[in-house]
Formats: C-alpha cells, sequence, structure tokens
C-alpha cells in the first residue's frame, strides 16, 4: 500500500512536470554564458564569429534536449531548487569558461578542444631531448619521467613553446590556430627567452643526474625531428640539434 | 533499494587522496621560476607569490593539506567543511601543475565532482535545516542527483569538445592525416608510461590506421550527442562502446593516459542502477 502511494505520488510529480520546464532557466544561464563569452571574444577580437554561433547552437540543441528529457526534468523537479541553482551556476561556469576561451583566466573552467586543429601542413616537428654523457654516447631523456606531476605530454607542450622561438621558420609549430591554447611565440632574439630554454634543460640535466649518480651526463641537447606525413610510418626523421646547454659541475 | 552518495564520495575523494599521494609535486620547485604561468585564481595573485607558490616547502605543505582535507571530508560527520578546503586546494595544486606544464582538461571532470559533491553537501545541510522531516523523504533523489550529475557534467563537456572539433576543424581535419601527424608527435614524447612505439606496429599493421581515421568522426559525433546518451540504453552502449576504447587507444597510441576522466566515465555504467534505485 506505501508501495503504491510512492508510486502515485511520483505520477503525480511527473505529471506536473512540463516537458519544456526547465527550458527557460537553461535559457537565461546559456544566454548569459554566451553573452560574456560574445563580450570577450569581440573585446579580444578573437575567434571566428559564425564558427561560433554553429557552436552555441549545436551545443544549445544538445544540452537543451537534455534538460527537457524526462528523466532528467523528472529528477531536477524533485530537487529543492537551491540543488538545481548549483547546477544551473555550473552549467553556465563550464559554458562560459568554453567559449571565452582564455583558459589561463579562467581554469578550471576551460576551453574543450582536444584534437581539433588541422595540420596546416604535411610536415610534423617533434623534439626528443638527449643527455650527452661521458663516452659522448646519447642517452635519450624523458622530461615527463623525470617531473611526474608534468606527465601527459604537459611539459612538452611547454617544452616546445619555449622551442619554438628557436626553430627555423619551416619547423614551427604546424597548426592552423594556436592562439588562446598557448602563449604567443617569443622573438627569438630575445635573450631572456634563451636564458629560461637553458635554465629549464639544465633543470632536466640536473634531474637526471641526481636518479643516475654513476651515469652521469655532461650536456643536454633539444633536437628537432622532422618527418612528412605522406611517408611510411617507419621513416627515418631529419634530425637537428635547435639547442644544447652543458651540465655546471660534472 | 536506494543508492546512497557514501559510496560516491568515497570513489571521487578516493581517487584524489591516492593521485595526490603518488604525486611528488615537490619537484617542480627544481624548475626554474621563469617558466611558470600562474593560472585560474593563482593568476589574480601578485608576481612576487610565484616564487612562494613554487618553493618546495610550499608544495610538501599543500600536498600534505589537500591529503588531510580530502580524508576528513569522507571521514568527517559533515563533508562540506572539508570538501571546501579540498576544492580551493585541488585547485591551486592543479593551477600549479598546469602554470609550469599547459592547460588541459585531464583530472578537470574528477576536480568538478569535488565541487559539486561540497555544494551539495552543502545545500543538503540548509535543506535539512529548514525541513528536517521533509528532507528525509526527499534524500533519496538528492542522492540520485549526485550520481547523475558528476557524469552528465562530464558528458557535457565531451558535448562541448564534439562541437568545436566539429566546426573548427571540420572536414580538413578528418580528410587529412592529422591523427597521423598527432601519433608521430605524441609517441616521441617519451612518456611515463610506456616505452613501446606504436609507428613500427603501424607501419606492418597499416589497416590498424585506416580504422583509426575511420573512427576518428564517427568518436566526435558520439562526443557531441553524448549527453543525449545517458539515459537510454542502447544509445548509453554505443557511448560506452566508442569511448572506454577511445581512452584506450589515446593511451597506446597517444600516450596519454587520461585515467582520472576514464574513472569518471566509468559512472555512466551506474547510471540504470541509480534510476532504477
Amino acid at each position: 500500500m506505501h508501495g503504491l502511494r510512492v508510486i502515485m505520488a511520483r505520477m503525480n510529480t511527473t505529471e506536473r512536470c512540463h516537458p519544456l520546464r526547465f527550458l527557460p532557466g537553461f535559457g537565461i544561464c546559456w544566454l548569459l554564458a554566451i553573452g560574456t563569452a560574445l563580450f570577450v571574444n569581440l573585446f579580444t577580437r578573437e575567434g571566428d564569429l559564425p564558427q561560433f554561433f554553429i557552436r552555441v547552437l549545436l551545443n544549445g540543441l544538445v544540452v537543451g534536449i537534455f534538460v527537457c528529457l524526462r528523466p532528467v526534468r523528472d529528477l531536477l523537479a524533485a530537487v529543492p531548487s537551491l540543488h538545481r541553482r548549483i547546477l544551473a551556476v555550473f552549467l553556465t561556469l563550464l559554458a562560459m569558461g568554453h567559449f571565452v576561451n582564455r583558459p589561463s583566466a579562467t581554469f578550471p573552467f576551460v576551453k574543450w578542444s582536444m584534437y581539433s586543429h588541422p595540420p596546416a601542413s604535411h610536415v610534423v616537428t617533434y623534439f626528443r631531448f638527449e643527455g650527452i654523457g661521458v663516452d659522448r654516447g646519447r642517452v635519450l631523456l624523458s622530461p615527463s619521467k623525470l617531473f611526474p606531476p608534468l606527465l601527459n605530454s604537459r611539459f612538452y607542450h611547454k617544452l616546445e613553446d619555449l622551442l619554438q622561438p628557436v626553430l627555423p621558420d619551416e619547423m614551427r609549430l604546424n597548426v592552423k590556430h594556436v592562439a588562446g591554447l598557448r602563449g604567443p611565440v617569443q622573438a627569438p632574439s630575445s635573450n631572456e627567452h634563451a636564458h629560461r630554454l637553458t635554465r629549464t634543460l639544465q633543470a632536466i640535466g640536473s634531474a637526471y643526474n641526481h636518479a643516475h649518480s654513476k651515469k652521469k651526463i655532461l650536456a643536454v641537447e633539444a633536437v628537432a625531428c622532422r618527418i612528412d606525413d605522406r611517408e611510411p610510418w617507419d621513416a627515418i626523421a631529419q634530425r637537428q640539434v635547435v639547442w644544447r646547454v652543458e651540465m655546471a659541475g660534472t | 533499494m536506494s543508492i546512497r552518495r557514501k559510496p560516491l564520495e568515497l570513489y571521487i575523494f578516493g581517487i584524489w587522496f591516492l593521485s595526490i599521494m603518488a604525486d611528488p609535486i615537490h619537484v617542480l620547485s627544481k624548475l626554474p621560476i621563469e617558466i611558470f604561468q600562474p593560472v585560474g585564481i593563482l593568476h589574480y595573485l601578485p608576481s612576487g607569490a610565484r616564487h612562494f607558490l613554487a618553493a618546495e616547502a610550499f608544495l610538501w605543505t599543500l600536498k600534505i593539506l589537500t591529503l588531510a582535507a580530502l580524508f576528513l571530508a569522507v571521514r568527517g560527520k559533515r563533508l562540506w567543511p572539508a570538501g571546501a578546503a579540498a576544492s580551493v586546494l585541488l585547485t591551486v595544486y592543479q593551477g600549479i601543475v598546469r602554470g609550469f606544464g599547459y592547460i588541459n582538461h585531464d583530472h578537470l571532470p574528477l576536480l568538478f565532482g569535488v565541487y559539486l559533491l561540497t555544494l551539495f553537501s552543502f545545500a543538503d545541510e540548509r535543506t535539512r535545516r529548514r525541513d528536517p522531516e521533509g528532507f528525509q523523504a526527499l534524500e533519496p533523489d538528492l542522492d540520485r542527483l549526485a550520481w547523475l550529475s558528476i557524469p552528465a557534467l562530464m558528458l557535457i563537456c565531451y558535448s562541448f569538445l564534439g562541437a568545436y572539433r566539429l566546426v573548427f576543424g571540420g572536414t580538413e581535419l578528418f580528410m587529412s592525416d592529422a591523427l597521423k601527424q598527432w601519433i608521430f608527435r605524441n609517441v616521441h614524447r617519451v612518456a611515463y608510461f610506456f616505452w613501446w612505439d606504436p609507428t613500427l606496429l603501424l607501419a606492418k599493421q597499416p589497416w590498424i590506421y585506416v580504422w583509426l581515421k575511420a573512427g576518428f568522426p564517427v568518436a566526435t559525433i558520439v562526443e557531441l550527442l553524448s549527453p543525449l546518451c545517458l539515459f537510454y540504453g542502447p544509445a548509453r552502449w554505443v557511448f560506452l562502446g566508442v569511448m572506454l576504447p577511445f581512452f584506450f587507444l589515446n593511451m597506446i597510441f597517444m600516450n596519454i593516459p587520461f585515467w582520472q576522466n576514464f574513472l569518471v566515465c566509468l559512472l555512466v555504467f551506474m547510471v540504470p542502477r541509480v534510476r532504477s534505485s
């Protein structure tokens, strides 16, 4: 009998919940997020407006339909308004962070853009970091392994950014557009930049020497490797040492 | 039988606890401070604070305080006070890590999970204080809300990603050999997890790349529509059937083990159980 009463109460709740009940609330959150993003993007003159609106429309449609799904609206109708407001604020921040595209300012609400940038040419440049031993032998260094919090290529992205200015033009980062994702590429002549790159490679070398006290390295080299994506998978890349630092005290 | 929130809290806070415990964040103090670019709330601190944030003593303190806050959040009577501290500390922690590296979406769904559980715990307490009897009747729905909102918000983020890739990358992205370029670049970044070279496998078995390339637009469309997959059986299985291998392939071909996002994705498996509770 009690179970029946619960079921009846639930049915009454769901009957009262109109399919579009939460759509106006979602619309307000969405407009707030998009309005802010549009204002910032226009102010910073960044991004392509037609593309921006197509994304807003696509995502608005998907999330709008999601909010109108029966399981979602039934659950939202059953919980207090405070909980709904928390979700609304969260959704607004997620959308704002994604569409504003200022990740360093809006973190942890940032743009999700993994694997989205088409290559500008067929040439791929990647980097290897090599230590030069006492016997002149080469050791392949793994910066991410030496600094584990920077796993998942985080350190490599930073190192690539640091190396961009010292590369020949044809080796610069090969993507259509990276603004917003990474900082501006600095002038190659900057002494400050050279100092930053040198100190970073020295830190990698020191971390390696600290972990391998019997097989220390004397220098660290950043090697740019170039390969054409039309070549077979096992093709040999062209190598070029683009930066070298000597390790002090070895 | 209704599903309770405690296992979810243990899951989210427990993953964080283990990953912070295993993470030697103090090694970042060995990197030159010049490459540190603060992000998030740290971005708004005066530039003089950078040295302080990157000091070894501060990083150790941050680690210990974060672990303590995570532990107290799940062990204490009320989650939200320690949960709020854990939210702030984890945001600072992740901000420092990204300040030395690069801002990506790794760990973020798990961080949002901590925010949401903390805020829901606070909201529960306010609701309980206003109407203790009514709260008891609401409790199962509030627990279901917590279980469903964490994967739902992650899927909304994936939907943002899917739309961005479709619109920004367009056909140019899917027709090009962008995927091959990413594999070339990523596999040569010697990482912590794998020391093998999948390009040798792809040279011997080129059909694998054909499948990967064909699966790329499919995964993107599934990402775009992913929030709609949450509640409908067949669609949910399509989503899981595409996304779980996607995480796995990312790991073996791109050297990117986003295992925290993968663990949040596993919560989608709980949706039928949560709904029927």
